[in-house]
């Protein structure tokens, strides 16, 4: 290292130790700020559950929106789930429905993967809580859909199932009605695999044959007959207990992730942060330095001005 | 080594700059980037930065004696690196704070280089040879869209109306800056003058910005409000006041609504005298970010989350660098120009008029900067490194009774 070097900083670690004061107070700052954002990281952490919400041949069986409209708004329901996380508090119900508003209802939020699919998600400024709060909201979200889903599949089951009841009866109504020499083709259930379309079952000569009314009753009972297969198939569907299809769009609100999955930082760089804020403090440290040097340097020629 | 030696001499001669800032200040209003954010001028600065430093290191021995302004700037450059959005968007803030350091230090440069009121002078007149050519091209420009050329080129052409820079604020930003400099400073008479004005502000007209309209129009009743030349005799202070506020308002609005191109070219999509749209979604923007103002976000994240910058100077301030970070940057900017503003009518002529000259400069920045991002733009730091210069140097030792002779 040349002399000049060796000078100039020399010159500045002269100055650095006449203003002790000055390099210890920005030190601390600089240490309560690293302990501060490590306690308190910007954004803070976050914790994500992935649930169903329950579907039915292909649709979901409620909108997940309203259900979480609704408790989200019910402060009952909300600081439940609060005592359940977090455990029984002791404080005040006017300081439990504070926090509930200042922190915990603006932390949670959800969006659809697909319309059967949610994330949820709880963002909170520490680690800690952030993990119960969530899985015991997860957990009561999931009593809640299974109520509102397992009640919404009955009223479907109910509809579909007095709906096949009523075309079969339509159907055996029509058959009697038009009795045996109408033209009746064979019908389709759906577990017939060997099934398939034939057109040239019933020759021309046969319709050509039949009777005005013969022909009418077939068309009408054809009909029929085609309502009751799709609804009889819609009914297969709502109803059916395979599994293969049900790991797809599971019927039963189920949740998805692993509820000891941890929080984690929202900001994954957060560490940028830690590196950032000693050299913040030391661009500080220089300037209160050098500003303290000028002002030293201005009172000592204004002394020499007023000693002349 | 004994070329260093002579030209790190022939500097300490009264008047005379480096040879690399004379060039930094010459190629400055070519503000197309040649690679990626530097501009040819900033080429001469690595030039400086050497013989800087070299200087630095023989005459100053690292004394830590920077000045109040100095200091406030150091602060302001601690508070940049506190930001809570740096670790989202750590790209941007890299490339703000490499660049924004970059200025800094082109500024440091060109205040190290100036070291007498002699050699400020010989740097604004360098950087005044370009001001009336550009003036004329970007005229040029103007006529050209006038006469149709945008219709003959398919609209090919019109984009380029605000070279040599790479969008129209910079032109107006360079223009708000250099006009003192080019009329106010060189004390040019009465007839030159008035040309001059008009020529700019029908250069400003055609930039499309109502913030620049505002500022020209402004500067040019500073220009002849404080004048001390010739039309002093012509006409009393308060009518030369009245006749030009009035000519250059009216000016100004005959010219925003007719001949405002690049906006009604369809370029910035809106009407110049519009609701503006834009700032009131970034000043909501700024707002939604209050819990933050204390460290600020961090340079650049404002544009790293929304894609676009807060146009406002010290409302970006305040959001990006946070309360310290705004206070310590309006702490340099008084520590840097109120030493100029009080001194100022103790001084003689001509560097009255000239410390005159960069208060217009500095006011007409700080006002534009009240309408857009002028954090990293290169006038801003020049002007601010002028007033440091003028600030701290000494007067010509060249001739002391010069001082006081008038332009």
């Amino acid at each position: 290292m040349n002399p000049d070097m060796n000078a100039v900083i020399a010159d500045w670690r002269e100055a650095a130790g006449r203003h002790r004061k000055w390099m210890l107070l920005c030190l601390a700052a600089a240490v309560i700020l690293e302990i501060w954002f490590f306690r308190h990281p910007p954004r803070g952490y976050e914790a994500t559950d992935v649930v169903t919400v329950g579907e039915a041949a292909g649709e979901p069986l409620i909108g997940f929106a309203k259900v979480w409209d609704r408790l989200i708004n019910d402060d009952a329901f909300m600081t439940d789930v609060m005592a359940l996380g977090w455990g029984p508090a002791s404080e005040p119900r006017d300081k439990i429905l504070r926090r509930l508003n200042l922190e915990v209802r603006p932390g949670m939020s959800f969006r659809m993967f697909s319309p059967g699919m949610a994330e949820i998600k709880f963002t909170q400024g520490t680690y800690e809580g952030v993990r119960p709060f969530l899985t015991a909201f997860t957990k009561r979200l999931l009593e809640h859909l299974r109520i509102y889903s397992a009640r919404e599949f009955e009223k479907r089951r109910y509809r579909l199932g007095v709906n096949v009841e009523a075309l079969s009866r339509k159907r055996i109504a029509l058959q009697n009605m038009f009795g045996t020499g109408a033209l009746v083709t064979s019908g389709f259930e759906p577990e017939d695999q060997e099934f398939r379309p034939d057109p040239e079952r019933v020759s021309v000569a046969d319709l050509a044959s039949s009777s005005f009314l013969g022909l009418a009753g077939m068309l009408m009972i054809d009909t029929a007959r085609l309502q009751e297969a799709v609804t009889m198939q819609a009914w297969k569907e709502l109803t059916a207990t395979e599994t293969q299809p049900l790991v797809l769009a599971p019927r039963e609100p189920t949740l998805l992730t692993d509820p000891a999955s941890p929080a984690r930082l929202v900001q994954p760089l957060v560490g940028l942060l830690h590196l950032f804020i000693p050299i913040a403090f030391f661009f500080l440290f220089l300037a209160g330095m050098t500003f303290f040097e000028s002002a030293g340097d201005d009172e000592r020629s204004a002394a020499g001005r007023a000693g002349d | 080594m004994s070329s260093r030696t002579v030209t790190l001499r022939a500097r300490h001669r009264a008047g005379a700059i480096p040879r690399w800032l004379g060039w930094y200040m010459f190629l400055l209003p070519l503000g197309i980037p040649i690679l990626t954010y530097l501009v040819p001028s900033d080429f001469c600065i690595l030039a400086g930065i050497a013989a800087s430093l070299a200087g630095f290191r023989r005459e100053n021995a690292g004394q830590p004696r920077l000045g109040h302004p100095a200091s406030f700037l150091l602060a302001w450059i601690g508070f940049c690196f506190l930001g809570v959005l740096i670790p989202d968007h750590p790209d941007f803030f890299a490339f703000d704070i490499a660049s924004t350091l970059w200025v800094v230090l082109s500024a440091l440069c060109v205040r190290h280089g100036l070291r007498d009121r002699e050699g400020i002078d010989q740097a604004v007149r360098e950087l005044n040879k370009l001001f009336l050519p550009l003036v004329l091209f970007c005229i040029g420009g103007l006529a050209a869209h006038w006469m149709g050329l945008d219709d003959w080129t398919g609209g090919v052409f019109s984009f380029r109306l605000y070279l040599p820079f790479r969008f129209p604020i910079l032109l107006g930003a360079y223009l708000v800056a250099a006009y003192p400099f080019a009329v106010i400073w060189t004390g040019l008479p009465f007839k030159r003058r008035i040309v001059h004005e008009i020529l700019y502000l029908i250069v400003i007209s055609g930039i499309g910005a109502r913030s620049c309209m505002i500022v020209a129009i402004g500067q040019v009743i500073w220009t002849e409000w404080n004048t001390a030349q010739d039309s002093r005799t012509l006409f009393p202070r308060w009518l030369r006041f009245g006749v030009f506020f009035t000519a250059a308002c009216s000016a100004g609005l005959v010219l925003s609504s007719e001949f405002t191109f690049q906006r009604s070219l369809g370029v910035a999509g809106v009407e110049a005298f519009a609701k503006d749209v834009p700032r009131e979604r970034q000043y909501e923007r700024a707002f939604d970010h209050l819990p933050d103002w204390i460290t600020g976000i961090g340079l650049g994240c404002f544009k790293g989350r929304y894609g676009e910058e807060l146009h406002n100077t010290p409302v970006n301030l305040l959001v990006e660098t946070g309360i310290g970070g705004l206070l310590a940057a309006h702490a340099g900017l008084l520590a840097a120009f109120l030493p100029l503003a009080a001194g100022v009518r103790r001084m003689a002529e001509p560097w009255k008029t000239r410390v005159n000259a960069l208060l217009c400069a500095g006011a007409g920045l700080y006002v534009l900067g009240l309408f857009h991002n002028l954090l990293r733009n290169r006038y801003v730091w020049l002007v601010l490194a002028l007033s440091l210069a003028m600030s701290h140097a000494a007067p010509s030792s060249r001739s002391p009774a010069r001082d006081d002779s008038p332009a």
